[in-house]
């Protein structure tokens, strides 16, 4: 039997499920039982076969130490083959932290899986160009933290088993919350979109010129990481592997190159509108159609075609 | 106080030549470069040493020998001490064994704060900051825009996770992982001070130095292991090359029209 725990976030909570898919993928052939470990869970939750929840003081959620110190707890007893970890903002503090101090190998932002006699490989784009890394670890339970909307559970159905688990006292929390803002401009999520009209570098104009058409394709406005890096948007609509990886129909790219990084972060598109300069991007090469010229001039176009 | 910086040198992504025949980044003409958040981290400790002269900066990076004068630089810039970590038995750790490398010097250290990086711009696993905090059993957060204040025994930063702005107030010492949001510039070495002679505030700290024993080093004694790296040969789509002209923005509204975009 292959154990697996996945966290959930309790904000992510459709996202953290899909992990169940990981686990599931990592079992191989072996039968699984996967564990959920919720933490002061805000809802129920289906797909998984248990459910082990845990509750504490709010005060003391967003401390890495403390959520590691209940993962930790919960790992003794019950011995899992695998854990695996959204890679949020805090799914990224959580998940190292817990990999040493169970001083095992962490795999960070898996997108692929393969199993067989020789083992269990996690594949990771790798820096250095068009590579996509193989690795294997000799530690257990194998860790790996995987970016929201990478995998998705093909069936969330079944009912889970609730477990409660009272945790050992915990060490108090040194890091205090003072206040909490949340962002005034609130975006759709781009990785709901089914239309994504996306700017990269060789787009030159304000990211807000493209809102006419992006609403025109009922679709959203996104960016690559270079646009991010130079202050133009804000992460939160960022396609990538630093970003969000996205799924939508139709993706129209305005000046973007196509690192690997940048492709990673598509999962099931089924078309590609690629416009830039330099008819060798990479972008190209996934594209229906290649618009060779300036990403602006043609977004502007179209608009105006499309209002029209 | 002190503050010690940790620091990674990337490959600089925007100069990467890129070879269409193999597919492959010429690494031999991408050069190194500090990584942009961690630049903005010992950014805050300079600017922070200058409005209190009494505090002390020192800066680490693990790498190869080759980042010496890099690594002078910083003392030439104002960093009280550079120490390079260099081994050849350190290559192929993976970021487990970097982390206990990196925290075996620093448990010979004494320090009020750990300033790091969040992100890499190399795509790279940024696991080594909480790694090092569960090590040093410190508190450690990500994220970092804004630090407001900081003290011996705790600092005030704003960090922004998930679309939320978290102000933390944070007991020291701790590990506090910044953005390149924070904005901060290092400035240039002062022109007196080029080349100047720094050997007595620059350490390279090997192995002999440490005593890790071999097998828990390196890519040896790393949970993680590189079975295979792939290169990804993308499969060319069949399309239409159009330009922006009438008879592109016509062949691009047909496509959407036939695709039931429109």
């Amino acid at each position: 039997m292959f154990k697996g725990l996945i966290l959930i976030d309790n904000d992510q909570v459709d996202y953290s499920l899909d992990l169940t898919e990981v686990v599931h993928r990592l079992a191989g052939e072996e039968e699984t039982f996967v564990y959920g470990l919720g933490i002061n869970l805000p809802e129920e939750v289906t797909g998984l076969d248990e459910v082990i929840n845990v509750e504490m003081s709010t005060t003391q959620l967003k401390d890495s130490r403390i959520i590691t110190d209940i993962i930790e707890q919960v790992h003794r007893e019950y011995q899992f083959d695998s854990i695996i970890i959204l890679a949020t903002e805090f799914g990224r503090m959580v998940a190292p932290r817990l990999a040493m101090r169970l001083e095992v190998g962490l795999v960070a932002d898996i997108t692929d899986i393969h199993v067989d006699k020789r083992g269990k490989k996690l594949v990771r784009p790798a820096f250095s160009g068009n590579i996509m890394a193989s690795i294997v670890c000799d530690s257990s339970p194998i860790m790996a933290s995987v970016h929201p909307n990478v995998f998705h559970a093909a069936d969330l159905s079944k009912e889970s088993k609730y477990t409660r688990f009272v945790s050992a006292e915990l060490k108090a929390s040194t890091i205090e919350v003072l206040e909490i803002v949340e962002s005034e401009q609130t975006v759709a999520d781009i990785r709901e979109a089914d239309v994504i009209v996306s700017a990269g570098g060789g787009y030159t104009q304000p990211i807000d010129q493209l809102q006419d058409l992006a609403e025109e394709l009922t679709g959203v406005v996104a960016v690559s990481k270079q646009l991010v890096d130079r202050k133009k948007a804000s992460r939160e609509i960022q396609v990538g592997q630093s970003g969000k990886t996205v799924s939508p129909d139709l993706y129209i790219a305005l000046g973007i190159y196509g690192s690997t990084q940048h492709i990673e972060g598509l999962k099931n598109v089924k078309e590609i509108i690629s416009v830039n300069t330099d008819l060798g991007a990479p972008m190209n090469y996934l594209a229906s159609i290649v618009v060779h010229g300036d990403a602006a001039e043609f977004a502007r176009k179209l608009s105006t075609r499309l209002k029209g | 106080m002190k503050i010690i910086c940790l620091v990674k040198f990337v490959p600089d992504t925007e100069k990467f030549v890129y070879d269409y025949e193999t597919d492959k980044i010429d690494r031999d003409s991408s050069r190194l470069i500090l990584n942009p958040d961690d630049k903005n981290a010992l950014a805050f400790a300079m600017m922070r040493k200058k409005q209190d002269p009494s505090t002390y900066v020192e800066v680490i990076t693990m790498g190869p020998l080759k980042l010496e004068e890099a690594m002078k630089d910083f003392v030439r810039l104002g960093a009280d001490r550079a120490v390079l970590i260099s081994d050849r038995h350190f290559a192929g750790s993976d970021s487990l064994v970097t982390s206990r490398i990196i925290s075996s010097y620093l448990s010979s250290q004494e320090y009020d704060l750990l300033l790091t990086g969040t992100h890499t711009l190399d795509g790279g696993t940024g696991h080594v900051g909480p790694q090092i905090a569960e090590i040093m059993g410190i508190n450690q957060f990500s994220n970092i825009v804004a630090i407001k204040e900081v003290t011996k025994e705790y600092s005030i930063v704003e960090a922004l996770q998930e679309e939320k702005t978290y102000r933390l107030k944070i007991e020291n010492p701790s590990v506090l992982s910044v953005t390149h949001q924070m904005n901060l510039r290092l400035g240039f070495v002062r022109y007196e001070n080029i080349g100047r002679n720094v050997d007595d505030q620059f350490e390279v700290v090997t192995n002999e130095r440490l005593q890790l024993p071999t097998e828990i080093i390196g890519g040896k004694g790393s949970p993680t292991k590189v079975r295979k790296n792939v290169v990804v040969k993308r499969e060319q789509v069949e399309h239409k090359v159009v330009k922006v002209d009438d008879e592109g923005i016509d062949e691009v509204v047909h496509f959407l029209k036939e695709k039931g975009y429109l």
